[in-house]
């Protein structure tokens, strides 16, 4: 659901290095030269070496993205926001 | 002032986790060591076989749901076996010293000398 | 009897790795093993022979080539810096509100393996803390034994081993008085950004706060000594305008062994230095073949004055992996033999950051020793007959 904070299987702390994955993945996608091996050169450049630790990212659905989208206390607000206009 | 010290030094308290197991002679005793894995274990019986008076010496783990690691220790020429086992632990706290030492030294000679703490290119 | 000789001393330190078997694999070096050879231990002599290298020492990872010490004693510090190094981590969550989309226990656990670092003083001074069972739950309270040398206070929590932590969130629209930057509106233009649309719409370890709770905390853990995060930027959770976290933690002082959450070491790991021997000379275009058999950069090419071809030599066995590819091919039959050496440990200590991995091993150390000193008291109590 969430990037979880450590590696499974070895204990490193994975959650910190989340955004910055997720940033050097979009640029490696606008890169020509890496086309086809964005996130593998995203894990090389924030330093997940091990097998474990990359599968942690390379697996991982960000769910809680979605989940975020139904928050009642948001759809009222943003109703009354509407209604007040 | 606070002295980090202030109840590292005192023993009084320390419960007993050592237990001499019955049927044990002078010269052959099993120990049974409480809350201690392979991680003593495995290094003691290594320094104890390394005494020219041990016949035998093993270890061994009953069962993994107790924390009691035991120790067999056979000696010859009626060498006692607590002096044995005292010996051992002695010159296991002895050889940890020396490793400190050699790691310290190496350690300080190697930042000294690469100041970015690493000799990898890659 | 002059015991073993200079070259069976070498052989003996070779485990042998051979196409189908591996042999010569216990240590041998005990007295009666080799008739005349004297293997008794000996301080002076194992001070001589134990090396220690340096390949790599940054703070968060540190590789070093422990040479000359028997498998039990590395793997004994090896086991001690995985499940016995003291840390700190959260072990208690008061939950006074969580309205976010993460569940209470989820969230709890998520902030139990966050690691924390401060003053190294002050972990040190730190005493354990210890859950009584809870007194209904009758089967932990008997199994678990009085234990006489924690102190009676262990199972309050005191300054002494508490370190009491806060987390308040609450998310909300950005607004144009207090945020320069109307939330609502960009949504309505339709941005997608959630940090530009709310504040805090992701907690960050960093928004935890450390609360020191008496005149000795604040002595050992102000300024730059403060209990703080060690990765300040992990994600902890992620909120929406309205959700809210308030959250007080108790972190203790523990053991891996407990829980890996206390473990100061992401991965603690040795392997035994590959051992290449190039019997006979390779030559020409099977030196080149030879070559490829193995990792980049382990064997090198060299002119042979004798043949006047290039000849296969061992440039860096570090870069072994120990694969038996060169055992496959006839031509290197009875030219080459592998092996690792018995007592060349490179250890990879790699710290999860409360600690410095050099001194997380220095630690280890010690603290096998202090299990060796304490079996010596005890020994001395059961011969008195305590």
């Amino acid at each position: 659901m969430i990037i979880p904070i450590r590696c499974f299987s070895c204990g490193k702390v994975i959650a910190d290095l989340y955004e910055r994955y997720m940033e050097a993945v979009a640029a490696n996608n606008e890169d020509e030269e890496k086309e086809g091996q964005a996130e593998g050169a995203a894990m090389d450049e924030i330093g997940l070496n091990r097998y474990c630790c990359r599968r942690m990212m390379l697996t991982h659905v960000d769910l809680i993205e979605k989940l975020l989208r139904y928050n009642p206390a948001e759809r009222d607000i943003l109703r009354q926001h509407r209604g007040g206009r | 002032m606070v002295d980090p010290n202030e109840h590292a030094q005192d023993f009084s308290r320390e419960k007993q986790r050592l237990r001499l197991l019955p049927g044990s002679t002078d010269t052959a005793a099993s120990f049974a060591f409480e809350k201690e894995d392979h991680t003593l274990g495995n290094a003691l019986r290594y320094v104890i076989m390394k005494n020219p008076d041990v016949e035998f010496c093993g270890y061994s783990i009953p069962h993994p749901a107790e924390a009691i690691m035991n120790l067999r220790i056979q000696s010859y020429d009626n060498v006692s076996v607590f002096d044995i086992l005292r010996k051992g632990l002695d010159d296991l706290a002895d050889l940890c010293d020396v490793v400190t030492d050699k790691f310290t030294f190496a350690r300080d000679e190697f930042n000294a000398s690469n100041p970015d703490r690493s000799q990898r290119t890659a | 009897m002059g015991g073993l000789s200079e070259e069976q001393l070498r052989t003996r330190r070779i485990v042998g790795v051979h196409e189908e078997i591996v042999n010569n694999v216990s240590s041998t070096d005990f007295p009666g093993h080799w008739p005349g050879q004297d293997d008794s231990w000996n301080l002076e002599h194992f001070k001589r022979n134990i090396k220690v290298e340096f390949h790599d020492n940054a703070p968060h990872n540190a590789c070093f080539s422990l040479i000359g010490v028997d498998a039990s004693i590395a793997n004994a510090y090896r086991r001690v810096l995985i499940a016995e190094v003291p840390t700190l981590a959260i072990e208690d969550v008061f939950v006074y509100d969580n309205t976010s989309i993460i569940q209470d226990e989820v969230l709890c656990h998520r902030l139990g393996l966050i690691p924390f670092a401060g003053g190294r003083e002050g972990l040190k001074w730190m005493k354990w803390f210890k859950k009584a069972p809870s007194n209904t739950d009758f089967t932990t309270a008997t199994a678990v034994e009085q234990d006489e040398e924690t102190d009676p206070n262990a199972e309050s929590p005191s300054d002494i081993n508490t370190v009491v932590l806060t987390l308040k969130v609450e998310c909300r629209w950005a607004t144009t008085d207090q945020d320069g930057r109307d939330g609502k509106q960009l949504a309505r233009e339709g941005e997608t950004d959630p940090n530009l649309r709310y504040i805090n719409s992701t907690v960050y370890a960093r928004d935890i706060a450390f609360h020191p709770a008496g005149e000795r905390q604040e002595k050992f853990f102000s300024g730059e000594n403060a209990i703080r995060p060690v990765n300040p930027d992990i994600i902890v959770a992620k909120l929406r305008p309205g959700q809210r976290i308030d959250i007080r933690m108790h972190a203790i002082k523990g053991i891996g062994a407990d829980h890996a959450k206390f473990s100061p070491v992401a991965t603690a790991s040795y392997r035994l230095l590959p051992h290449i021997d190039i019997v006979k000379p390779i030559l020409g275009a099977d030196a080149r073949k030879f070559a490829r058999c193995f990792p980049k950069g382990v064997i090198g090419l060299e002119d042979d004055p004798e043949s006047g071809e290039k000849k296969a030599v061992v440039k860096d066995v570090m870069r072994d992996m120990v694969n038996r590819e060169a055992l496959r091919h006839d031509e290197f039959k009875d030219k080459v033999k592998l092996g690792r050496i018995r007592d060349h440990f490179i250890f990879s200590v790699e710290s999860s950051g409360q600690f410095d991995s050099d001194d997380l091993f220095l630690e280890s150390i010690q603290i096998l020793k202090g299990k060796a000193e304490r079996f010596r008291r005890h020994l001395g109590d059961l011969e008195e007959g305590r």
